[in-house]
């Protein structure tokens, strides 16, 4: 008898205690929602569907980016051909094609920063509203010190990553491109190191934030895991231990509960994963394509084309490489934080 | 794209200017050699002038409170799971007791109440309906030796 009643006891404390937890992950931002997959099964899948509703983004961002591509092609061929003519003034022809090219590539590539600027701004708001649902969901599975060690974690590089994007990376693009193009303009290599040592403070200052991060990380995960380990075994023999006859099948309920905390947090997570990876692929998709693009147009420039027309257009296709880097920093330091969160404690 | 445009001309004008200025000081003697100093001057002041501008935000002002969230947001995890653990403690003590009465024959609802420790133990329970002498003295037995419950805190409503 003892025996039936301890396993309809079993049963009844597995069965119920889910109900009480709810952890959802917040609603993705406009765009990003269309891409999303109603209910993903797993993450693989959710990711597939997330990648066929980006991909018919491509073709329109190709057409746009080789419209402009097509007409710096026919400006380089027309300022080649004014250059060869004998008697042709050099330095005005190096003027007027870096004005040709600054003018054809100052709009689209200004339009592409500010994009890449909104999506570092989407996703910190979106990593704002997520990362308290996770942490509650860590803590509720009983991982309390790991939860909170990661919400100050990614809440302070987040804050740093987009002031250093807003204050820093942004305006310094757009110095770069103005540098560069000044620098073809003027003929001579006047202002090489500045616009490099530019490109070298925006490049090393995403860097090191990502890796002071991802140090961060790992060790904070080290650290606060072991004991919120150690927290959960104690729990379990205390609960055990209090409860005289059917305390361990006590235990046991607070282990379900512990389970279905982590069904949600992995839930959650998956479908903020997914978010996350909506909100950035679409501006991705646009400034990659922007950048290969230009990359192709500076190689067959440099064919047919002066030298200061084919390296400003070069300069413009590494400006939009930082800027792809800019948004995959911000975008990579809130899947590395919700991937930690998900992996949970011990 | 204004403030670019006005930017990259200022550039522009300043670089053709000093370009100007050293192709009449010529390229050799004192006076080309400072002309060639305060030409560097004179562009490089106008190529950092916007810098000043970057990069005046105070790492305070960035964090804020991130220390009281993160607590409050860890504090909104525990307790949903204490919540939850104290109710399904609850529901299987109320399960457990119900299923005895029913085995003894009594037609009872129950009522357990939790202790405030942390973990929360079954701490009282409140039994209503009828019940034989002998169910009766077997419950409350069961009740003290299998969960805890002291037969002070058994309250028997009939």
């Amino acid at each position: 008898m003892r025996v039936f009643l301890v396993l309809v006891l079993t049963v009844s404390l597995v069965a119920m205690p889910a109900h009480a937890l709810d952890f959802t992950a917040p609603t993705a931002p406009g765009e990003a929602q269309e891409l999303l997959p109603e209910s993903p099964e797993t993450f693989g899948q959710g990711l597939l569907e997330v990648l066929r509703a980006v991909a018919p983004q491509i073709q329109p961002a190709v057409a746009e980016a080789a419209g402009v591509c097509l007409a710096l092609m026919a400006a380089a061929m027309l300022t080649a051909l004014v250059e060869s003519l004998p008697g042709s003034p050099k330095e005005a022809v190096a003027l007027a094609g870096a004005v040709a090219a600054g003018g054809l590539l100052l709009r689209p590539s200004g339009a592409l920063i500010r994009l890449g600027s909104q999506t570092v701004t989407e996703l910190s708001e979106y990593g704002k509203l997520l990362l308290p649902v996770m942490t509650a969901a860590l803590a509720a599975e009983g991982g309390g010190t790991t939860s909170a060690a990661l919400y100050t974690g990614t809440a302070v590089f987040d804050a740093v990553l987009g002031a250093v994007v807003a204050k820093l990376t942004v305006p310094m693009l757009y110095l770069f491109l103005c540098l560069a193009a000044a620098n073809s303009a003027i003929g001579e290599d006047v202002l090489k190191k500045l616009r490099d040592l530019l490109k070298w403070m925006m490049t090393w200052s995403l860097k090191l934030v990502l890796y002071t991060f991802t140090g961060y990380m790992g060790i904070t995960k080290v650290i606060s895991g072991t004991a919120d380990a150690a927290a959960v075994k104690a729990a379990k023999l205390t609960i055990s231990g209090v409860v005289p006859v059917v305390g361990g099948l006590l235990s046991d309920a607070s282990e379900t509960i512990l389970v279905s905390a982590g069904v949600m947090k992995s839930a959650a997570g998956i479908y903020g994963l997914l978010a996350i990876l909506a909100i950035c692929l679409g501006p991705f998709v646009r400034i990659g394509v922007q950048y290969l693009m230009l990359k192709l147009t500076a190689a067959a420039c440099a064919v047919f084309g002066t030298k200061s027309f084919s390296g400003l257009v070069q300069d413009f296709s590494a400006g939009m490489g930082m800027l792809l880097a800019m948004t995959g920093t911000m975008c990579l330091l809130l899947l590395i934080s919700t991937v930690c969160f998900m992996k949970g404690v011990g | 794209m204004e403030e670019i445009g006005q930017y990259l001309l200022r550039i522009t004008a300043a670089a053709i200017l000093c370009a100007m200025i050293r192709s009449l000081l010529g390229k050799e003697g004192t006076v080309a050699a400072m002309g060639k100093l305060l030409c560097g001057l004179f562009l490089a002041i106008t190529v950092l002038t916007p810098w000043a501008g970057l990069g005046t935000v105070t790492f305070s002002a960035l964090t804020g409170d991130v220390s009281m969230d993160a607590e409050e947001a860890v504090a909104v995890g525990e307790n949903a799971a204490r919540e939850a653990l104290r109710a399904s403690i609850k529901e299987g003590a109320e399960a457990y007791i119900l299923d005895k009465a029913a085995s003894l024959g009594a037609e009872l609802t129950v009522e357990v109440t939790l202790t405030l420790d942390t973990p929360p133990a079954p701490g009282g329970a409140r039994l209503e309906g009828k019940v034989s002498p002998y169910a009766r003295t077997q419950l409350a037995e069961l009740m003290t030796k299998e969960l805890g419950i002291p037969k002070e805190a058994q309250q028997w409503l009939t």
